[in-house]
């Protein structure tokens, strides 16, 4: 018997799972385990049918004994679906954990940010593609890697526009404008006002051309994190992931939504690249599960690289609509070293395809076709990597002197850039 | 004993047993009720304090004709943001239709429509009680 005192969270819901199971139906056909926003357990039971009920007098003292911390007292450790206005409408969120001996039970997880990105891709009209850069940690070369990429497409005449979307350490726009460049106002400008519904105020304001660009057939422009004239950031950040907009309740992946395909009506991109926040948070997976994107999963190959996409990948490995989203995965391998690139590169694509496989790819048979499934060595594999080779100049890169020189791009970028082009040309005719 | 959430279920479901037989006033006056109880059991969780007699000690805390437009501010400065953004979505029901002071009324002066307003105005508010209690805030 486990010591109460000691039950941790995700103890909660297994001890509370176990407690449901062994009820058997004796209380309904239906429990809907409902963690709270601390984490605490609270079932939701089928309407109250009897008055004396030994079995949910059990249930009751059962889950407030063995809960510990995670526990409501006994006489509220239940809810009826009847207490509830719109049982249908506050339970629909729920997912199915377990279902045996005629009893379905469900988790309906209560979290402080919605989980947005657990739902379908967001409805959208325009029909630009979309490649975001993701990373899990900074200082895996996906910066840089986005810059060079920007003035490679504007070299081929093509309109790009980037959104600086990686708040809580905006980089991008300095690499890609000059301090003196910025335009008034940026992306948590837009989210604050927004917020009180006058996002308009400040949406003829937020896109600045990068001088990266210049002389190029194409054009680069930039949607910063903050502008010259955002004055209080961290008070504006700290607003910005709210979930309204205005007087109406919206998720951040709707508001965010909203604010991409309003910045590409107004410019018409031919490409859309959004650098992600980094990290594993809701926030970050949005841009990767929902957004319509490619998503350029940069990574270096460290054991604590590989454990990061494993909690994420884990996590993804239950969305509703994984299959939707994991054909738009590619791993990158940021700042391949200089010497002893093949074993570097075979080691990386081990361990990604280990996750992968685990993860994200379908179980087949020999024979099984049309399966998201594929082999350690398959170059077209999303876990295959596309390696960006670590280069001295790029350490020294100074963006506001100008492009990189051509051999450097070459050497660093080459493989990248055509793998990279290919996603976006397959993402172009969808 | 005070119990903000259990008073709002009586007063609706004794509203709506009204309305059904078309008993309009008092199912008026208990839908108003029921959206002033189902706020403030999310707001007392939230720090709302009490006089010793019971009764809010801020003046603007009273009856949902006043308390929908302040419920906003308050649950917002509490953490309670995610409350606010789901009545914030509706112009305030209650606003110069509904008094407590109406239970002395003619019952010549309830219509249906009115009756039904204050109806939705009351699901409304039980749906942000509904959130704060699934949300573990009210236990």
């Amino acid at each position: 018997m486990t010591n109460t005192a000691n039950i941790v969270f995700q103890q909660a819901l297994e001890t509370a799972l176990g407690i449901t199971e062994a009820l058997g139906t004796a209380l309904g056909n239906e429990i809907v385990l409902v963690r709270d926003l601390r984490g605490r357990i609270r079932p939701v039971l089928p309407t109250k049918k009897k008055k004396d009920w030994p079995e949910l007098d059990k249930y009751r003292s059962d889950l407030s004994a063995q809960l510990g911390a995670y526990a409501f007292d006994a006489a509220r450790s239940v809810l009826f679906r009847d207490e509830l206005t719109e049982p249908d409408v506050v339970l629909s969120e729920r997912r199915l954990l377990k279902q045996r001996n005629g009893l379905s039970i469900y988790l309906l997880d209560r979290q402080i940010i919605g989980q947005d990105w657990m739902r379908d891709a967001l409805q959208r009209t325009t029909t630009n593609p979309r490649v975001t850069f993701f990373g899990l940690k900074g200082g895996v070369g996906r910066s840089t890697a986005l810059v060079n990429w920007a003035w490679h497409l504007a070299e081929q005449g093509k309109k790009v526009l980037v959104f600086d979307l990686d708040l809580e350490s905006p980089g991008i726009s300095s690499s890609l404008l000059p301090p003196d460049r910025l335009p008034d106002y940026g992306v948590v400008d837009w989210f604050v006002e927004d917020g009180v519904g006058q996002a308009h105020v400040v949406e003829g304001e937020l896109l600045v051309r990068s001088p990266l660009a210049q002389g190029l057939d194409g054009e680069i422009s930039v949607i910063p994190a903050y502008g010259a004239r955002t004055e209080d950031y961290l008070p504006k950040l700290a607003r910005c992931y709210a979930e309204f907009s205005g007087d109406q309740p919206e998720s951040w992946a709707e508001r965010l939504q909203k604010f991409v395909e309003r910045m590409e009506k107004q410019y018409a991109p031919d490409v859309v690249i959004l650098d992600s926040r980094a990290g594993l948070h809701d926030i970050a997976a949005v841009l990767a599960t929902r957004m319509e994107a490619v998503t350029l999963l940069f990574a270096i190959d460290t054991p604590q690289t590989w454990r990061g996409y494993e909690l994420l990948f884990k996590h993804w490995r239950s969305h509703p609509h994984l299959t939707t989203f994991r054909t738009n995965l590619q791993v990158i391998a940021g700042m391949v070293p200089d010497t002893g690139r093949d074993a570097y590169l075979q080691g990386f694509k081990e361990h990604a395809w280990d996750i992968f496989r685990d993860n994200l790819y379908d179980v087949t048979g020999p024979d099984d076709l049309d399966t998201f499934s594929f082999d350690l060595d398959d170059e077209s594999a999303p876990h295959a990597p596309v390696p960006i080779f670590w280069h001295r100049a790029l350490m020294e890169f100074d963006p506001s002197k100008g492009g990189i020189d051509r051999k450097t791009a070459e050497e660093a970028f080459s493989l990248f850039f055509e793998q990279a082009d290919r996603l976006l040309a397959t993402t172009d005719q969808d | 004993m005070l119990d903000y959430a259990d008073a709002t279920r009586r007063h609706w479901d004794d509203g709506l047993f009204l309305l059904e037989d078309r008993r309009l006033a008092n199912a008026d006056h208990l839908f108003g009720l029921a959206a002033e109880c189902a706020l403030k059991a999310v707001m007392l969780p939230l720090g709302m304090k009490l006089r010793p007699s019971g009764a809010p000690e801020d003046k603007r805390h009273g009856h949902i004709d006043r308390l929908w437009d302040e419920f906003g501010a308050f649950v917002s400065s509490r953490g309670g943001a995610r409350y606010g953004a789901l009545l914030s979505a509706y112009q305030n029901p209650f606003a110069g239709s509904w008094k407590v002071d109406q239970r002395y009324d003619s019952r010549s002066g309830f219509t249906l429509a009115g009756v039904a307003s204050h109806r939705d105005g009351a699901q409304t508010a039980k749906r942000c009680l509904d959130a704060a209690v699934l949300d573990g805030v009210i236990a």
